[in-house]
């Protein structure tokens, strides 16, 4: 684009302003309180200028045409330099202003990661810090938005003789973003959105814009509700497109790595002085407080708006952007109705070339004075051409040393970049694959079985071996790091655990692997778990433990060698590697934990110390299972020798969950840092509890005088599903699947109570040795009686089974044919009283508690029809009641006994001799 | 409530607003602010002086003035090509 010319004229008075604009010439520059521009001045436009300066009315830019008779700058105001951070307004092409300055382009990185996107806004503020440089535009003082502050740090000479690539470089790796962190912009100020954030977790005020523009962050379900919460108040929220912690205390953790590239730097001495937004005050000069300031920039809010204020008291009244960003609107909106200008040297409405005539215009028209000839010659060499494409042949023209210079700087960057873009970017891939999980392969899940079964036992579906949470975490690193080449799993996030991987047969697992090109690979197994992997070409330096010392520590109540024999925990040989436990307190548990290869074990074992805790901490509700986690980190790759220390401590308990956060480290430095592991408590009564931790030796149905009586407090589907893998033998769940959902708890119900009566006649004979449930087999015969097929001993007995309202009842019997029956007591119909009672029962009935004797009549022919192993047959006259006496009935010259329970009435009938 | 009469006084308001905002001395019987002009390429209104604009508006006609949602359910092309006449038009319907 060739540029069109530019009038400027500047003097004291109006008249002398005139004349100097009728002049020829399209440039008039000179020292003068008055100033009038126009760019493009054609006749029309110069007719216009008159007017304007007729009417006395200052005007700025519009029509592209200026008239200021006081400039901002002509009556002692301040320019600032502002250095813009990431925007969502990117830079736009600069080739044709570096070209006319005979400057090297900055070459656009359009993969929009965080850091290539972090190194455009670095050169393209750096490309006009020397053309205003060259232009003689000079700043008062310096300030940075975020990021942009390390530009300014450069510009203002902080950074010593450094390259703005080297400090680039070394700020590179503090731009890791924290995982699972959003940044959220809103329409409104941090009043407001102080007020919508409140008691949301993790999330905080990172950006104090201006009173239209605040930005929070956080995690995303937090950011989610806040926005929620704003939007029922017309307020825009915007998520921003890349993710990072900066500016909040989330980046606490990660500052840690960026510490040491600081050290790297060595600072200079400024030329101009930088104001900082985090303090709102200038940078020190000492090299301590300059580090630690860095450092604070990071974890701290950008308080741009206080910012804004100070300068404006400082006496700054013209702020240019040097760069792209949208800075001049958050001063605009700062400082609205005070006497300011807010200028860029970037606009996305123009070219590079035109805008920078447009501010060196407006410049202009506040007072500065600079070298306007360097702004309007034309270009007299040839463009630089586009560096990567064209190595630099020796120069046709002599260029000066400092263009070498540059060239040479430029190859560096080009080259630079290169071999970091081949590290950072392996392509975004969505694929999807296939995972066999099967026994014969992985025989150690046999050593991590649910469910305990008799020494022995042979089926597997009895036993439920399932692969742990952690070693699904191990196959997701597996996947990753097979996927992505040149990386390591440095983070698992978002970890969640939806159904148990269970290898009882051989499983085909179908997984997708969706990868960002950077950083993410989430993993999908589908149906089972979730997790997202972070990786990275190496691991973080380990840290040193952070977790707090245990609250009232003392021993554990639980000794260690009986954790796996006497069956608190249900892991087998080779996920037993609990070496010791430190102690016990109210807050956590201390352990160590022996490393090995097996895959997911070491960190198996971080959650049996969990698990540990649990039981000697929770007095009810102690059965709890791993459904999430939400950060693993790792800091090395998985030890496989040697004893490693362990600290779990309890972050949150509620009713239905609990949660953790742990540390496996060895000599103070951190291996695996576990955030958020959440554990799903379920309803578990004490009764419930020690049958679980002795299922072979306790019962869960209560032994009454001649039956079993199973009635749970609360029978959950989780329960439920539990105990027919702990109850029922493969065959008997398959029966117990079969039944609909509300059939499934009677059922169940019922064969815990007869398993339980079994169980229990068996002992009482003399029986020495633990019965395991599952070595009991009901069967029910073709009419519906339930018969036992298999039991421990040589005893030949029957058994009968009642169920109702998840209550069960059960007897057994060694005389052929018992009979039991539960029925609530409630009033009945009189048609149901003429069609079951004849008239001598009715001449029976008892004229008190009509509604339970009703009930006992009905329950004690049940039963009888029971033992006969057919039932009522619908036809309940078949047996009649023949005598009543105080707890029994007569039928057919036999005793039903009938006993009231609460508002039940079980009845039972012994069998024949 | 206000009483909304017509295009052409919304326009004189909305100018007056746009005006007032970004700092201009825009003379009202110049055609300088039209239907036609649009926010981003003729006026070079930054996102947050729209945000200013949105709450003067809504200040003015009322609460009922959803103009966040209006500008949520559009394109990013369509706010960058939003005209004058666009938010005008906008106010009438809401009326």
């Amino acid at each position: 684009m060739t540029m069109h010319g530019v009038k400027l004229v500047a003097a004291d008075d109006t008249k002398t302003l005139m004349e100097g604009l009728r002049e020829g010439q399209t440039l008039t520059a000179g020292r003068g309180q008055m100033r009038l521009a126009v760019i493009n001045p054609t006749p029309e436009r110069i007719e216009r200028a008159i007017k304007l300066v007729e009417k006395g009315k200052p005007s700025r830019g519009v029509q592209e045409m200026w008239f200021v008779p006081d400039g901002l700058l002509q009556s002692g105001g301040k320019l600032a330099f502002m250095y813009p951070g990431i925007d969502s307004q990117m830079p736009i092409d600069t080739r044709d202003v570096a070209d006319w300055f005979h400057m090297p382009h900055v070459k656009a990185q359009r993969d929009a990661s965080l850091e290539n996107r972090g190194s455009e806004v670095f050169f393209t503020s750096d490309l006009y810090t020397r053309i205003l440089k060259k232009l003689g535009i000079k700043a008062d003082l310096l300030l940075g938005h975020s990021i942009g502050e390390w530009t300014a740090m450069v510009a203002s000479g902080y950074a010593g003789d450094q390259s703005v690539e080297e400090v680039a470089a070394a700020f590179q790796p503090g731009m890791l973003p924290v995982p699972g962190v959003v940044f959220v912009a809103l329409s409104c100020g941090v009043d407001k959105a102080r007020a919508a954030i409140e008691d949301l977790p993790d999330l905080e005020i990172s950006h104090d814009n201006c009173p239209h523009q605040s930005i929070i962050c956080g995690i995303e379900a937090s950011a989610d509700a806040a926005m929620a919460r704003l939007s029922t108040q017309k307020i825009m929220c915007h998520k921003l497109d890349f993710r990072s912690g900066f500016h909040t205390s989330l980046f606490q953790n990660y500052t840690g790595v960026i510490e040491n590239s600081f050290r790297s730097l060595n600072f200079g001495e400024p030329k101009l002085p930088l104001w900082s937004a985090t303090t709102c005050r200038p940078y020190p000069r000492e090299r301590d407080a300059l580090q630690k300031l860095l450092i604070q920039h990071l974890v701290e809010p950008v308080r741009f708006r206080e910012l804004t204020e100070a300068l404006y008291a400082e006496g700054v009244r013209v702020f240019l952007q040097v760069g792209a960003g949208s800075l001049p609107g958050f001063i605009n909106d700062t400082l609205r109705g005070r006497p300011h200008l807010a200028l860029s040297t970037i606009a996305s409405q123009r070219s590079a070339l035109a805008q920078m005539q447009r501010f060196c215009t407006g410049l202009f028209a506040e007072g500065a004075d600079f070298d306007f000839n360097a702004m309007h010659k034309e270009p007299d060499k040839p463009p630089v051409q586009e560096l990567r494409s064209v190595p630099p042949a020796p120069p046709a023209v002599a260029l000066d040393l400092v263009q070498e210079m540059e060239l040479c700087f430029a190859d560096m960057r080009d080259a630079m970049r290169e071999v970091t873009a081949a590290l950072q970017t392996t392509a975004p891939f969505r694929l999807k694959t296939k995972h066999k999980l099967s026994l014969k392969e992985r025989p150690e899940l046999m050593d991590h079985c649910l469910y305990r079964q008799k020494k022995g036992w042979k089926n597997t579906s009895d036993l439920f071996p399932v692969m742990p949470m952690t070693a699904t975490i191990e196959l997701v690193k597996k996947l990753a790091e097979a996927h992505v080449e040149g990386r390591v799993v440095i983070a698992i996030e978002d970890i969640a655990a939806s159904k148990w991987l269970a290898v009882e047969s051989v499983k085909e697992l179908d997984i997708e692997l969706s990868y960002d090109g950077r950083r993410r690979l989430k993993v999908d197994i589908i149906g089972h778990f979730v997790a997202t992997a972070v990786m990275a070409t190496g691991y973080p330096a380990a840290p040193a433990c952070s977790l707090p010392p245990l609250t009232q520590p003392r021993a554990s109540s639980i000794p260690l060698a009986t954790v796996y024999h006497d069956g608190w925990l249900f892991h087998g040989p080779q996920y037993q590697c609990l070496t010791a436990f430190d102690a016990v307190g109210t807050d956590g548990i201390d352990g160590r934990i022996k490393a090995t290869s097996t895959p997911g074990a070491l960190l198996d074992n971080v959650g049996q110390l969990a698990g540990l805790w649990i039981m000697q901490a929770l007095p009810i509700d102690r059965y709890a299972m791993p459904i999430r986690i939400k950060k693993v980190s790792f800091f090395g790759p998985q030890p496989q020798i040697g004893i490693m220390d362990c600290s779990v401590r309890n972050r949150r308990i509620r009713s239905r969950d609990i949660m953790f956060d742990m540390e496996v480290s060895s000599h103070n430095q951190v291996w695996a840092r576990l955030e958020g592991w959440e554990k799903w408590r379920f309803e578990c009564d004490d009764k419930l509890w020690q049958f679980l931790l002795k299922p072979g030796r306790r019962l869960l149905a209560e032994q009454r005088e001649g039956f079993s009586w199973f009635e749970p407090q609360q029978l959950s589907d989780g329960i439920c599903h539990d105990l027919s893998r702990r109850y029922l033998r493969e065959a008997e769940r398959k029966i117990y699947q079969g039944l609909s959902a509300t059939k499934q708890k009677d059922w169940m119900c019922g064969r815990v109570a007869a398993k339980d009566a079994i169980r229990q006649f068996i002992w009482s004979r003399g029986y020495a040795h633990d019965i395991h449930p599952a070595e009991i087999w009901i069967q029910n015969d073709l009419n519906g009686k339930p018969c036992i097929t298999e039991m421990p001993g040589e005893w030949l007995l029957h058994v009968s089974i009642s169920h109702k309202e998840n209550l069960g009842v059960a007897m057994v019997s060694e005389l052929p044919f018992p009979g039991i029956d539960i029925e609530r007591i409630e009033s009945r119909q009189d048609s149901f009283l003429r069609a079951a009672f004849t008239s001598s029962e009715w001449d029976l009935l008892p004229a008190q508690d009509r509604a339970e004797w009703i009930t006992r009549f009905w329950s004690a022919k049940e039963a009888f029809a029971k033992s006969t192993g057919l039932g009522l047959q619908g036809d309940p006259k078949k047996f009649v009641i023949e005598e009543l006496q105080k707890d029994r009935i007569r039928i057919q010259q036999a005793w039903v006994h009938s006993t009231k329970l609460g508002s039940f009435i079980v009845s039972k009938f012994g069998g024949f001799h | 409530m206000l009483q909304i009469q017509n295009e052409q006084q919304i326009l004189n308001d909305v100018r007056t607003m746009i005006a007032g905002i970004i700092g201009q001395d825009v003379d009202l019987n110049d055609q300088e602010i039209a239907l036609d002009t649009s926010f981003n390429r003729d006026l070079e209104l930054e996102s947050i002086e729209f945000v200013v604009l949105s709450e003067q508006l809504q200040n003015r006609y009322g609460k009922d003035i959803d103009f966040a949602g209006w500008l949520a359910s559009k394109e990013l092309q369509d706010i960058i090509n939003l005209r004058v006449g666009d938010v005008v038009r906008f106010i009438e319907q809401c009326h």
